[in-house]
């Protein structure tokens, strides 16, 4: 009988590791295709998005292929029926926090700002091949594909801005003693100088209008107090 | 083949991996999940409230009914609150080594949910989020190795330590060469645009102007990518413990000059937890050498010295340490130590170099504050007591109150007295030791 037991266990012990290595094996063997730059074994299934890209979604770019050699800051106008408020910097004070005190809140709120407007400038990594190949190829049906996918997402950045806006006003209500309506957005980028420049080169900001928005009622976190 | 396979297999099943690299890996995401809840509380409901700047739900990753009923719980204004305590405790647990299984899945939870409702996450909370899901595989008694026994544990355990192993070399793999199609990166100044971009550069001005030197960026560089590509292949080479030094000190760097604190945390702990047990144990028996091997006599009737001397042992980094109580052992005789010493004070014999020296009381506290790591804090506090001379009356009048129950192979006829170690009075009363003692002499 304790034979029987010990060989039912056994039988039942060895066929949970052969389902956890097959398991471990399928989950790795994915995520290296994932992780990998276009090739055409990334062209035969989409499996990999599938999953790891739902469920264990990760992006080890860190600075690749080229690391940001810009600021990127997000200006607001706040908006009112009585009184409207001169274009704010809403992202330069969060840096200048964090050089001050990199142990305090700042880093998390500026990246609430920042990668917003990130998100609205630039392409994620996995877009840039595509991107590139539309810049020479522009008629072809990807791309009308891919431009409706960066409008989507240029959206969704406005409504983020938006929310931004809204709660940045509301901290603006204190110090200008009135309440506004509406917001004007725009993100600004100013160039590292080249290396070439590096001692004599300035930063030069260059606006771009995002959009005037109607604001959320939110209330005020202080952030920008 | 076949042999192999079982070789493997009954390795894989009898010998846990990495038992002290986990037991930091769990450390390491519990303190960086801990950081980001005391940084981010305050703004709590602006990161990731009802009403504050974020509108993401967990949907995404839960699917629409389990992500709106999450959503309605955690993403309200009190919920953020429950959502960030239960994360702590995750936390918590993984930094004491308490449940760990349930709380690498708490912590993972917390990650999922809050990714889910902000974009503020750099590439160390992408992979502490990932890495979490393999420590709820990670044996649960790191904190106790010598209780664990063979079996799946183990092998579910030695299977997460592999997955770890790939998804660093995954991670540096991918990130080094990704590098290699950036204009900057080939040209040699990409650490210079980096470092002067407002979120990423120095505050220091000068540290700024570092980076101008053509030799230090050109070298940090190319450092950075070589780094990054080679440490697949260096992290099992003889050169290891080199290349780890060069990845903490390249981590170090980045927190001090980029502030990446959470980042560089999370990768110095996964570059720690490739530093296999054998090569730890090398390290601690090369640091012995310089670090004087501790005998602390607790009282072992006393509860709260042996406690204390749980702690310590717990506490003990370098495994200097060793805790006997003088109730049990006569070892001490040999130092010249008698009973009724011991039994007025604790009392720490060191060795080093040969040399053999007692300390006794408050002494003997300033000495286990210098020879554990994670008492160094104290240590101002044990010195200005000393020079205030209150250490030695503060020792004794806590010695004194100590209450003292012998443990039932020490009691005879059955009963022992429960008394208080102060020999003037106190109280004292009759205690009927455990039914253990019973089976003891059976």
């Amino acid at each position: 009988m304790k034979l029987i037991t010990g060989r039912i266990s056994r039988f039942f012990r060895y066929s949970f590791y052969v389902v956890a290595v097959t398991a471990f094996t399928a989950y790795f063997a994915l995520t290296i295709l994932f992780v990998l730059p276009p090739n055409p074994l990334k062209t035969l299934t989409s499996v990999d998005r599938d999953i790891i890209g739902k469920f264990f979604h990760q992006d080890w770019g860190l600075f690749s292929p080229d690391p940001i050699q810009m600021d990127i800051s997000v200006h607001f106008q706040c908006l009112g029926s009585e009184t409207s408020t001169p274009m704010l910097d809403a992202t330069t004070g969060l840096w200048e926090g964090r050089k001050r005190n990199p142990f305090a809140h700042y880093d998390r709120v500026g990246r609430v700002v920042t990668n917003n407007a990130h998100s609205f400038l630039m392409p994620a990594r996995h877009e840039l091949p595509l991107l590139n190949f539309c810049q020479e190829h522009s008629d072809h049906q990807i791309c009308t594909i891919l431009e409706h996918q960066l409008e989507l997402r240029r959206e969704a950045v406005v409504m983020g801005l938006t929310r931004l806006a809204s709660t940045f006003c509301a901290d603006m209500r204190g110090r200008f003693g009135t309440s506004f309506d509406e917001a004007r957005i725009w993100i600004a980028t100013a160039d590292v100088p080249r290396w070439s420049q590096r001692y004599d080169g300035i930063k030069k900001p260059a606006f771009t209008d995002v959009a005037t928005v109607e604001l959320v009622d939110l209330p005020a976190h202080g952030v920008w107090r | 083949m076949a042999a192999h396979v079982s070789n493997l297999k009954r390795c894989f099943e009898t010998t846990p991996l990495n038992l002290i690299g986990a037991r930091i890996l769990q450390v390491g995401a519990g303190s960086v999940i801990l950081y980001r809840i005391l940084t981010e509380l305050h703004f709590a409901q602006f990161l990731y409230g009802p009403y504050g700047a974020s509108i993401g739900s967990s949907t995404t990753f839960f699917g629409p009914y389990i992500g709106a009923v999450l959503d309605a719980i955690f993403y309200s204004s009190t919920g953020i609150y429950l959502l960030l305590a239960l994360w702590g405790l995750g936390a918590i647990g993984l930094i004491a080594g308490r449940y760990p299984r349930l709380s690498a899945l708490l912590a993972l939870f917390g990650y999922l949910l809050i990714e889910s409702r902000a974009n503020i996450g750099d590439g160390g909370d992408n992979v502490l989020r990932l890495v979490l899901l393999y420590m709820v595989f990670l044996h649960p008694k790191l904190a106790t190795p010598q209780q664990i026994k063979p079996g799946s544990s183990v092998f579910l355990h030695n299977l997460a330590v592999v997955a770890v192993y790939l998804q660093l070399m995954i991670l540096y793999f991918i990130a080094g060469t990704a590098k290699l199609q950036g204009e900057v990166w080939i040209n040699g100044t990409a650490l210079y645009y980096v470092m002067h971009t407002d979120w990423f550069g120095p505050g220091q001005p000068w540290l700024r102007d570092l980076f101008k030197n053509p030799w230090i960026v050109t070298l940090g560089t190319y450092c950075a990518v070589l780094y990054q590509i080679g440490f697949p292949f260096m992290i099992f080479s003889r050169w290891q413990l080199l290349w780890i030094a060069i990845g903490i000190a390249f981590h170090l760097g980045i927190a001090a000059t980029m502030g990446l604190i959470t980042f560089s945390t999370i990768l110095i702990a996964m570059i720690l937890f490739t530093i296999r047990d054998t090569q730890w144990i090398a390290v601690r028996d090369h640091l012995r050498r310089y670090i004087p091997r501790l005998t602390v006599y607790i009282d072992g009737y006393c509860s709260y010295c042996r406690a204390t001397g749980r702690w310590l042992e717990f506490l003990d980094l370098f495994g200097s340490l060793k805790v006997e109580s003088f109730r049990h052992t006569e070892n001490y005789k040999r130092f010249g130590i008698s009973p009724k010493e011991l039994e007025e004070e604790m009392h720490v014999v060191t060795f080093r170099h040969d040399e053999m020296r007692v300390y006794r009381g408050f002494a003997a506290v300033q000495v286990i504050v210098r020879a554990v790591p994670f008492l160094w804090g104290l240590w101002p506090l044990a010195w200005a007591l000393r020079q205030a001379g209150l250490g030695d009356p503060a020792y004794r009048w806590l010695a004194a109150r100590r209450l003292l129950a012998p443990d039932s192979q020490h009691c005879q006829s059955g009963s022992c007295a429960i008394v208080n170690a102060d020999a003037r009075g106190g109280p004292e009363r009759e205690f009927q030791p455990p039914s253990v003692s019973s089976s003891s002499k059976d």
